[in-house]
Parts: structure tokens; sequence; C-alpha cells
């Protein structure tokens, strides 16, 4: 694709900027969450397993359409595809924004013409909220691996590793910074200001890299779409996740309501690996599969990429838990709470990004195997301090566990991703880079979904082990605190154990790979 | 509305009704289900500082439990405390008690058709209401002045669909508070149980 009037660089960093909010949004709604749930008015007890759809949800979405919007772009031109997706965006945040108007007002007319009865208008407008949630996400999943597939276009094969990671650490840094941006916002305007906001953004963005990007040559591929794979990939991951997040109902109103998994549970979680056994026997026989599952027979792929995948899911136990413990135990108001949020986490996330210098550092002085280790078990060490929380540890002291967990998470972050992308063939680096994220996120997804699950049948548990016949409501908010603290405690022993597991296939990464052996291999 | 039963949900939108002295808890919804003389099942969403929270009531009679906000689990009500529904359907004090007896002036204004069932219309009537009646039958949640009222029957069968009351706006408050309640499902079959209870 010849770019002569634009310098590759800026048209770089317009490609960025959608892509970092894109990101942004992945985490913001985590410090946020207390109020969208306290605005639509969803009751907490039987509504908090609907509501983290609207984290779980944008995280599937922005997954799943990692995993085949980049080869829509290989058949239809990069320009198309990516501003498509960013006009996608833009609708999903405004539809985010205004969930409460006439889209509500829409699902009840539709609800009124095909059903009976009357509906309850909060979750109306949580599922409303929740699907433009993943609109929003499916256009920022899509601008990834287009964004990455424009910078193989744009730049010379020698010189696209060092874009190619702008664009990783790009995306990575949105979603480090998510929760606080969203603490920020929430302490000064309406939530739906963070969704308002990315409006004018997408539309400046929109506009420069439609100009741009004009007149360049679309170079497309031949061949066709593997749509039944992507079908497949899809089915998996959302079963999978509706399978892990799903509770039953009881008959109570309180966090007994989940009285444990419901019994179709385990047949999503089944029927979901089902699917994925199917994605994988397709993407072997596919023509054009949309992912290449020989790069997997590489040496340190797959147990980089199992690390990858155990290392999302412990540190989103932490993104998530770590508002909760501010919100339910610490905070006077929802504003506190959101702003002390935004900040604790970031002594988890800004930490983890910032090791990533010296992971990368000693990746390449000693090897892959040695950093990676040696940040899963600070990482681990940081999860055991955290379970120690009570309502009563300051800020500094929580700041400093947290640090701990974040400088281990990040130390096995960079070796990782570039044990996946150095055992990558040249022309499949750009691949390999969005599996790196894939991968992450999966584990990010599947750790959203399972921890909430498990806090809300564990508190169950727990208050109905504790609490009396007849208790008074001193007493139930007595038991309430000691049991979030517990069930937080336990969730954080969960991350540090998956965290330590994680150590079992780090051990098996091979402390060198030299290029030569990555072109025979 | 001398009926075996019937299901129904009251709404309340504009200013806040608060269940308590210190204004703390707020009421939103209540929907529930009603089977003659007394026994009444309801889901009550409260809106506390920070958080929503719903409590589920059974009152059979004198008898009342709720679930436990945070276990789930049932117990008795404490009187002292509790929100009676079993008060909102009393022949004597009760909504229909009130419809029948003590509206002043209604008038039929028209038909209307609602949003919620496309196609069909309503007699709507209009009248006052002395809010001393409602004050009694709601613990206080809707206030002594004079209130207007709305109500939307059905044209074939004379079930009264929906009634909405306005409690007009008091000083200090930014709007006044809507109250609407519909029924539905006349003469239906609800099996009210006294629940379980937690076994200690």
């Amino acid at each position: 694709m010849e770019t002569k009037k634009t310098p590759a660089g800026l048209l770089l960093a317009m490609i960025c900027v959608p892509i970092f909010i894109g990101a942004l949004d992945l985490t913001v709604v985590s410090a946020v969450l207390p109020h969208v749930i306290l605005d639509l008015q969803i009751p907490i007890q039987t509504g908090l397993e609907h509501a983290a759809w609207i984290v779980t949800g944008y995280l599937l979405a922005y997954t799943v359409s990692m995993t085949f919007m980049g080869r829509l772009s290989d058949l239809y031109g990069r320009r198309a595809v990516y501003l498509i997706a960013l006009a996608v965006f833009a609708f999903g945040s405004y539809l985010v924004a205004v969930a409460d108007t006439w889209p509500t007002q829409l699902a009840l007319r539709a609800y009124y013409m095909f059903a009976s009865g009357r509906p309850d208008v909060s979750y109306v407008t949580l599922y409303v909220l929740i699907a433009a949630r993943m609109i929003q996400a499916f256009g920022a999943g899509t601008m990834v691996p287009v964004g990455m597939a424009l910078v193989g276009d744009i730049y010379p094969a020698g010189s696209r590793a060092r874009p190619l990671g702008v664009i990783a650490a790009i995306d990575t840094a949105g979603w480090v910074v998510g929760h606080l941006y969203g603490g920020i916002i929430v302490r000064f305007w309406d939530w739906r200001v963070i969704f308002w906001l990315n409006i004018p953004v997408c539309v400046l963005a929109f506009g420069l890299i439609w100009y741009m990007l004009r007149g360049a040559p679309q170079q497309r591929s031949a061949g066709g779409m593997d749509w039944a794979g992507a079908v497949l990939i899809t089915a998996a991951l959302t079963l999978l996740n509706i399978g892990l997040g799903s509770k039953s109902e009881s008959g109570g109103a309180g966090l007994g309501a989940q009285a444990g998994l419901p019994p179709y549970a385990l047949p999503l979680i089944l029927l979901a690996l089902l699917f994925l056994g199917l994605f994988i026997w397709r993407q072997r026989k596919a023509a054009h599969p949309l992912l290449d599952l020989s790069l997997f027979r590489r040496r340190n792929y797959l147990p980089a990429s199992l690390v990858n995948l155990l290392a999302g899911f412990s540190l989103f136990i932490a993104i998530a838990n770590v508002p909760l413990f501010i919100n339910t135990l610490v905070a006077s108001s929802l504003e506190q709470g959101a702003w002390d949020s935004g900040w604790m986490l970031s002594a988890l996330t800004v930490p983890m990004a910032l090791a990533a210098v010296p992971g990368g550092w000693l990746a390449e002085k000693r090897g892959y195997r040695l950093p990676a280790v040696l940040g899963l078990v600070i990482a681990v060490f940081g999860f055991a301090l955290m379970q120690t929380w009570q309502a009563t540890t300051p800020y500094p002291t929580m700041a400093f566990h947290l640090a701990l967990g974040g400088i281990g998470i990040g130390l096995t972050l960079a070796p990782i991703a570039a044990a996946i992308v150095n055992a990558s063939p040249p022309d499949q680096r750009g691949t390999s880079s969005a599996l790196v994220i894939i991968f992450r996120l999966i584990g990010m997804t599947i750790g959203v979904s399972s921890i909430t699950t498990y806090d809300l049948v564990r508190a169950q548990a727990l208050s109905a082990a504790l609490l009396s016949a007849a208790p008074g409501l001193g007493e139930t908010v007595r038991v309430g605190m000691e049991v979030m603290e517990r069930v937080i405690s336990e969730s954080f022993i969960i991350a540090g154990t998956i965290a330590a597991l994680a150590v079992i296939p780090a051990l098996f990464l091979k402390t060198h790979i030299q290029p030569s052996e990555v072109e025979n291999e | 509305m001398a009926l075996a039963g019937f299901e129904f949900l009251i709404d309340r939108s504009g200013q806040p009704t608060f269940l308590d002295y210190a204004k703390t808890i707020a009421f939103r919804r209540a929907e529930g289900q009603y089977v003659a003389p007394d026994k009444v099942f309801v889901k009550v969403r409260v809106i506390g500082p920070g958080l929503v929270a719903e409590v589920q009531i059974i009152s059979i009679g004198a008898d009342q439990w709720e679930t436990n906000l945070l276990s789930g689990q049932w117990q008795a009500s404490d009187q002292r405390y509790s929100f009676n529904p079993s008060r909102l359907f009393n022949n004597e004090n009760g909504i229909q008690a009130i419809l029948a007896h003590d509206l002043i002036k209604p008038t039929l204004t028209g038909v209307e058709e609602l949003e919620d069932i496309p196609g069909h219309k309503f007699y709507v009537i209009q009248a006052s209401l002395p809010g001393d009646r409602a004050y009694d039958m709601t613990y206080g949640m809707i206030d002594k002045d004079t209130l207007q009222a709305k109500l939307w029957i059905d044209p074939d069968r004379f079930d009264l669909y929906r009634v909405a009351i306005l409690d007009p706006v008091n000083p200090g408050d930014k709007e006044g508070t809507t109250w609407q309640i519909d029924f539905w499902n006349f003469d239906g079959k609800f099996d009210i149980q006294k629940p379980t209870l937690n076994g200690k």
C-alpha cells in the first residue's frame, strides 16, 4: 500500500489513537461499575451477575473480533475494514451513553409486541447497555489486528517489529490506565461522559485516516474467509463465558439467591470445549484457516501461550477485586470508591507496564525462562500479601502489595511476548503479536466470569453459615463486611495459585532461540 | 375487585419516597402476587446509600416473613420496621376499598392506548383522592394532601388495568412523586405458602 503523501510515523500515530481508546474502554468500567449499577437501579444481590456482563461482554466481543476480523481485512481491504470498525466503535459508544433513553424505549416496544407481562425496565436498560458495550468492543477489537496488518502494508519487511511493538504497547497502555481514567471522570462528571468523549475523537480519527489512506492501492488477498471457523471460535468463547459466569437462582433475594452453579453450566462448558475442538479440527482442514496451528508446534509457542493465558487470568482477578474491596469495605461514597479504586489499580498496572522493560532486558541477557519464572514467583508473593487485607489496611500497604503483583506480572509478560513473536517465522510475526494479546484477553475474560461466580456463591455459603436465625440489620451489615473480606481474600489466594500454576509451563520455555533456529524450524 | 387473586406492580418515579426517618432507604418498586383474602408475595426494591437492594416478603394473615439482604434466606419479619404488603389489599382500607369508596368526582375523560398493550384501548377516568386514606395504607409513603388519580379500565371486562397517583410537589422538592400501580392476571392461581425458614 503506497503512503507517499503521509509520513509512516504520522499514520502509525493516527492508527494508534482509536486502538488506545478502545483498549481504555476494556477496563474503564471496572472502577465505575458500582455507579452504573446504582444508576440503572439494579439490585446488587440478584443483578450483579448480569451487570458483570458490562465488563465480560466487552472483553468477549473484543477478543472474538480479534480472532477473525484481521482476515476479513485481507479480503476486503484494510482501510475500509478499519474505518468501518472505527464507526462501529463510535456508534457503540453513543449507544452506551444513551442506553437508558431511546434504545430502552425501542427494546420495550419490541418486548410489548412479542410478549406480555411487565418487564423490569432496569434490566431492559442493562441488557441494552451490555449489547451496546459489545458493539463498541467489536469495533475496538477489530482495530487491533487490522492496525497491525496496516503496519505490515506501510512498513517494509525489515522494519515492522518496532511499529508492531508500538501498537501492542499502546493496546496494553490503554487497559492499564482505563480504570484510573474512569475513576477521574466519575469524580467530576456522570459516567456517561466517558463514552461521549470517545465520539469526537473517533470522528476526527475517521476523517484523518480516511484522508491519509485515500487513493492508496488496496491489496487484497485471494482465497476466502473461514466463516465456519469464525462461528465456531465465537460460539466456543461465548458459551465458555456464559457457563462460567452463570449462577442459579434459588428464589431468595439476597446474595443467597445464587445457590451455586445452575444445572446448565457444566453442559455449556462442555459444549464450549466441543466447539473449541471443532474449531481446531476446522483450522486443520480449511483452505484458508484463521489460525495457523503449525505455529503451536514451534518451540516456546505453546508454553508461552499457556503462561500468557494464566497470567491474564490472575491479573484480572486483581483488577476485579480491588474495586470490589474498596467500594464495599473502605470507601465512604461511590465517587470516593471510583477515585480510590482507579489510583490503587494504577499501583498494580503502572509497575506492571514499567517492569516490562527490565523483563525484556533480562530475556535478552538471560533467556525467557528466568524473568518469566522470577516474575511469577514475585506475583505469587504479591497475591499472598493481598490476601491479608482487611478493611483497616492502609492504602500505602495495599499499594505496595499491588505493586509487587504488578512487577511480577510485568516481568513475566514481556519475555512471554518476545518468546512467542521470536519463535514465529518473519511473515507470521503480525499474527503472533495479535495472538499474544488474544491469549491474555481470553485469560482475562475467563477470569472475570469465573471470579464473579466464585465471589457470589462463596458469599452465599459464608453468610448462611455466619448469620443467626433472625438477624437484624446491624448483624447483617457486620456479617456482610466479614464475608466480603473473606471472599476477596480467598480470591487473591486463587489468583496466587493460578500464577503459581503458570510456573509449570514457564519452566518449559527454552532459554534462548537463535534467529537461525526460527528460520529452520 | 372480589377476585381470587392477581399480580401487581407498584412503580415509583419522580421525587424519592423514603422508608425511614433518616431518609437513607427509598422505595423504588414492588412486584408481586395477591391471593384473597390475605396472602401476598412481593419483591420490594429499595435504594440505599450506594446500592440498590431487593427483599422478598411473604405475608399470610398477621404473619410475615422476609429474605435476609445478605444470605437470601427467609426469616420472620420484625413488625416494627417491616413493610406490610397485605395492608395494600386489605378489604377495609386497602386500594380496592379506596377506589370503590373514596374517589372524588370521578370523570370519564376518554379512551387511550397504552404503549405496553399496542392496539388495545382503555377507558380513562380521572379523579381526586383524599390523601389521608392513601397515607394510612402506605405507612406514610404517600402524603396526606389531596392527590390526583388516573385510572385505565379495560372496556371489555371492566378490569382495572392501571392506576397512576400523583403526589404533588412538596416545598423543597424538585418534583412530585408518581405512583403507578398495574394489575394483571386476574383470577390467576398463585401458591403462596409459609417459607422454609433458616433452620437455626
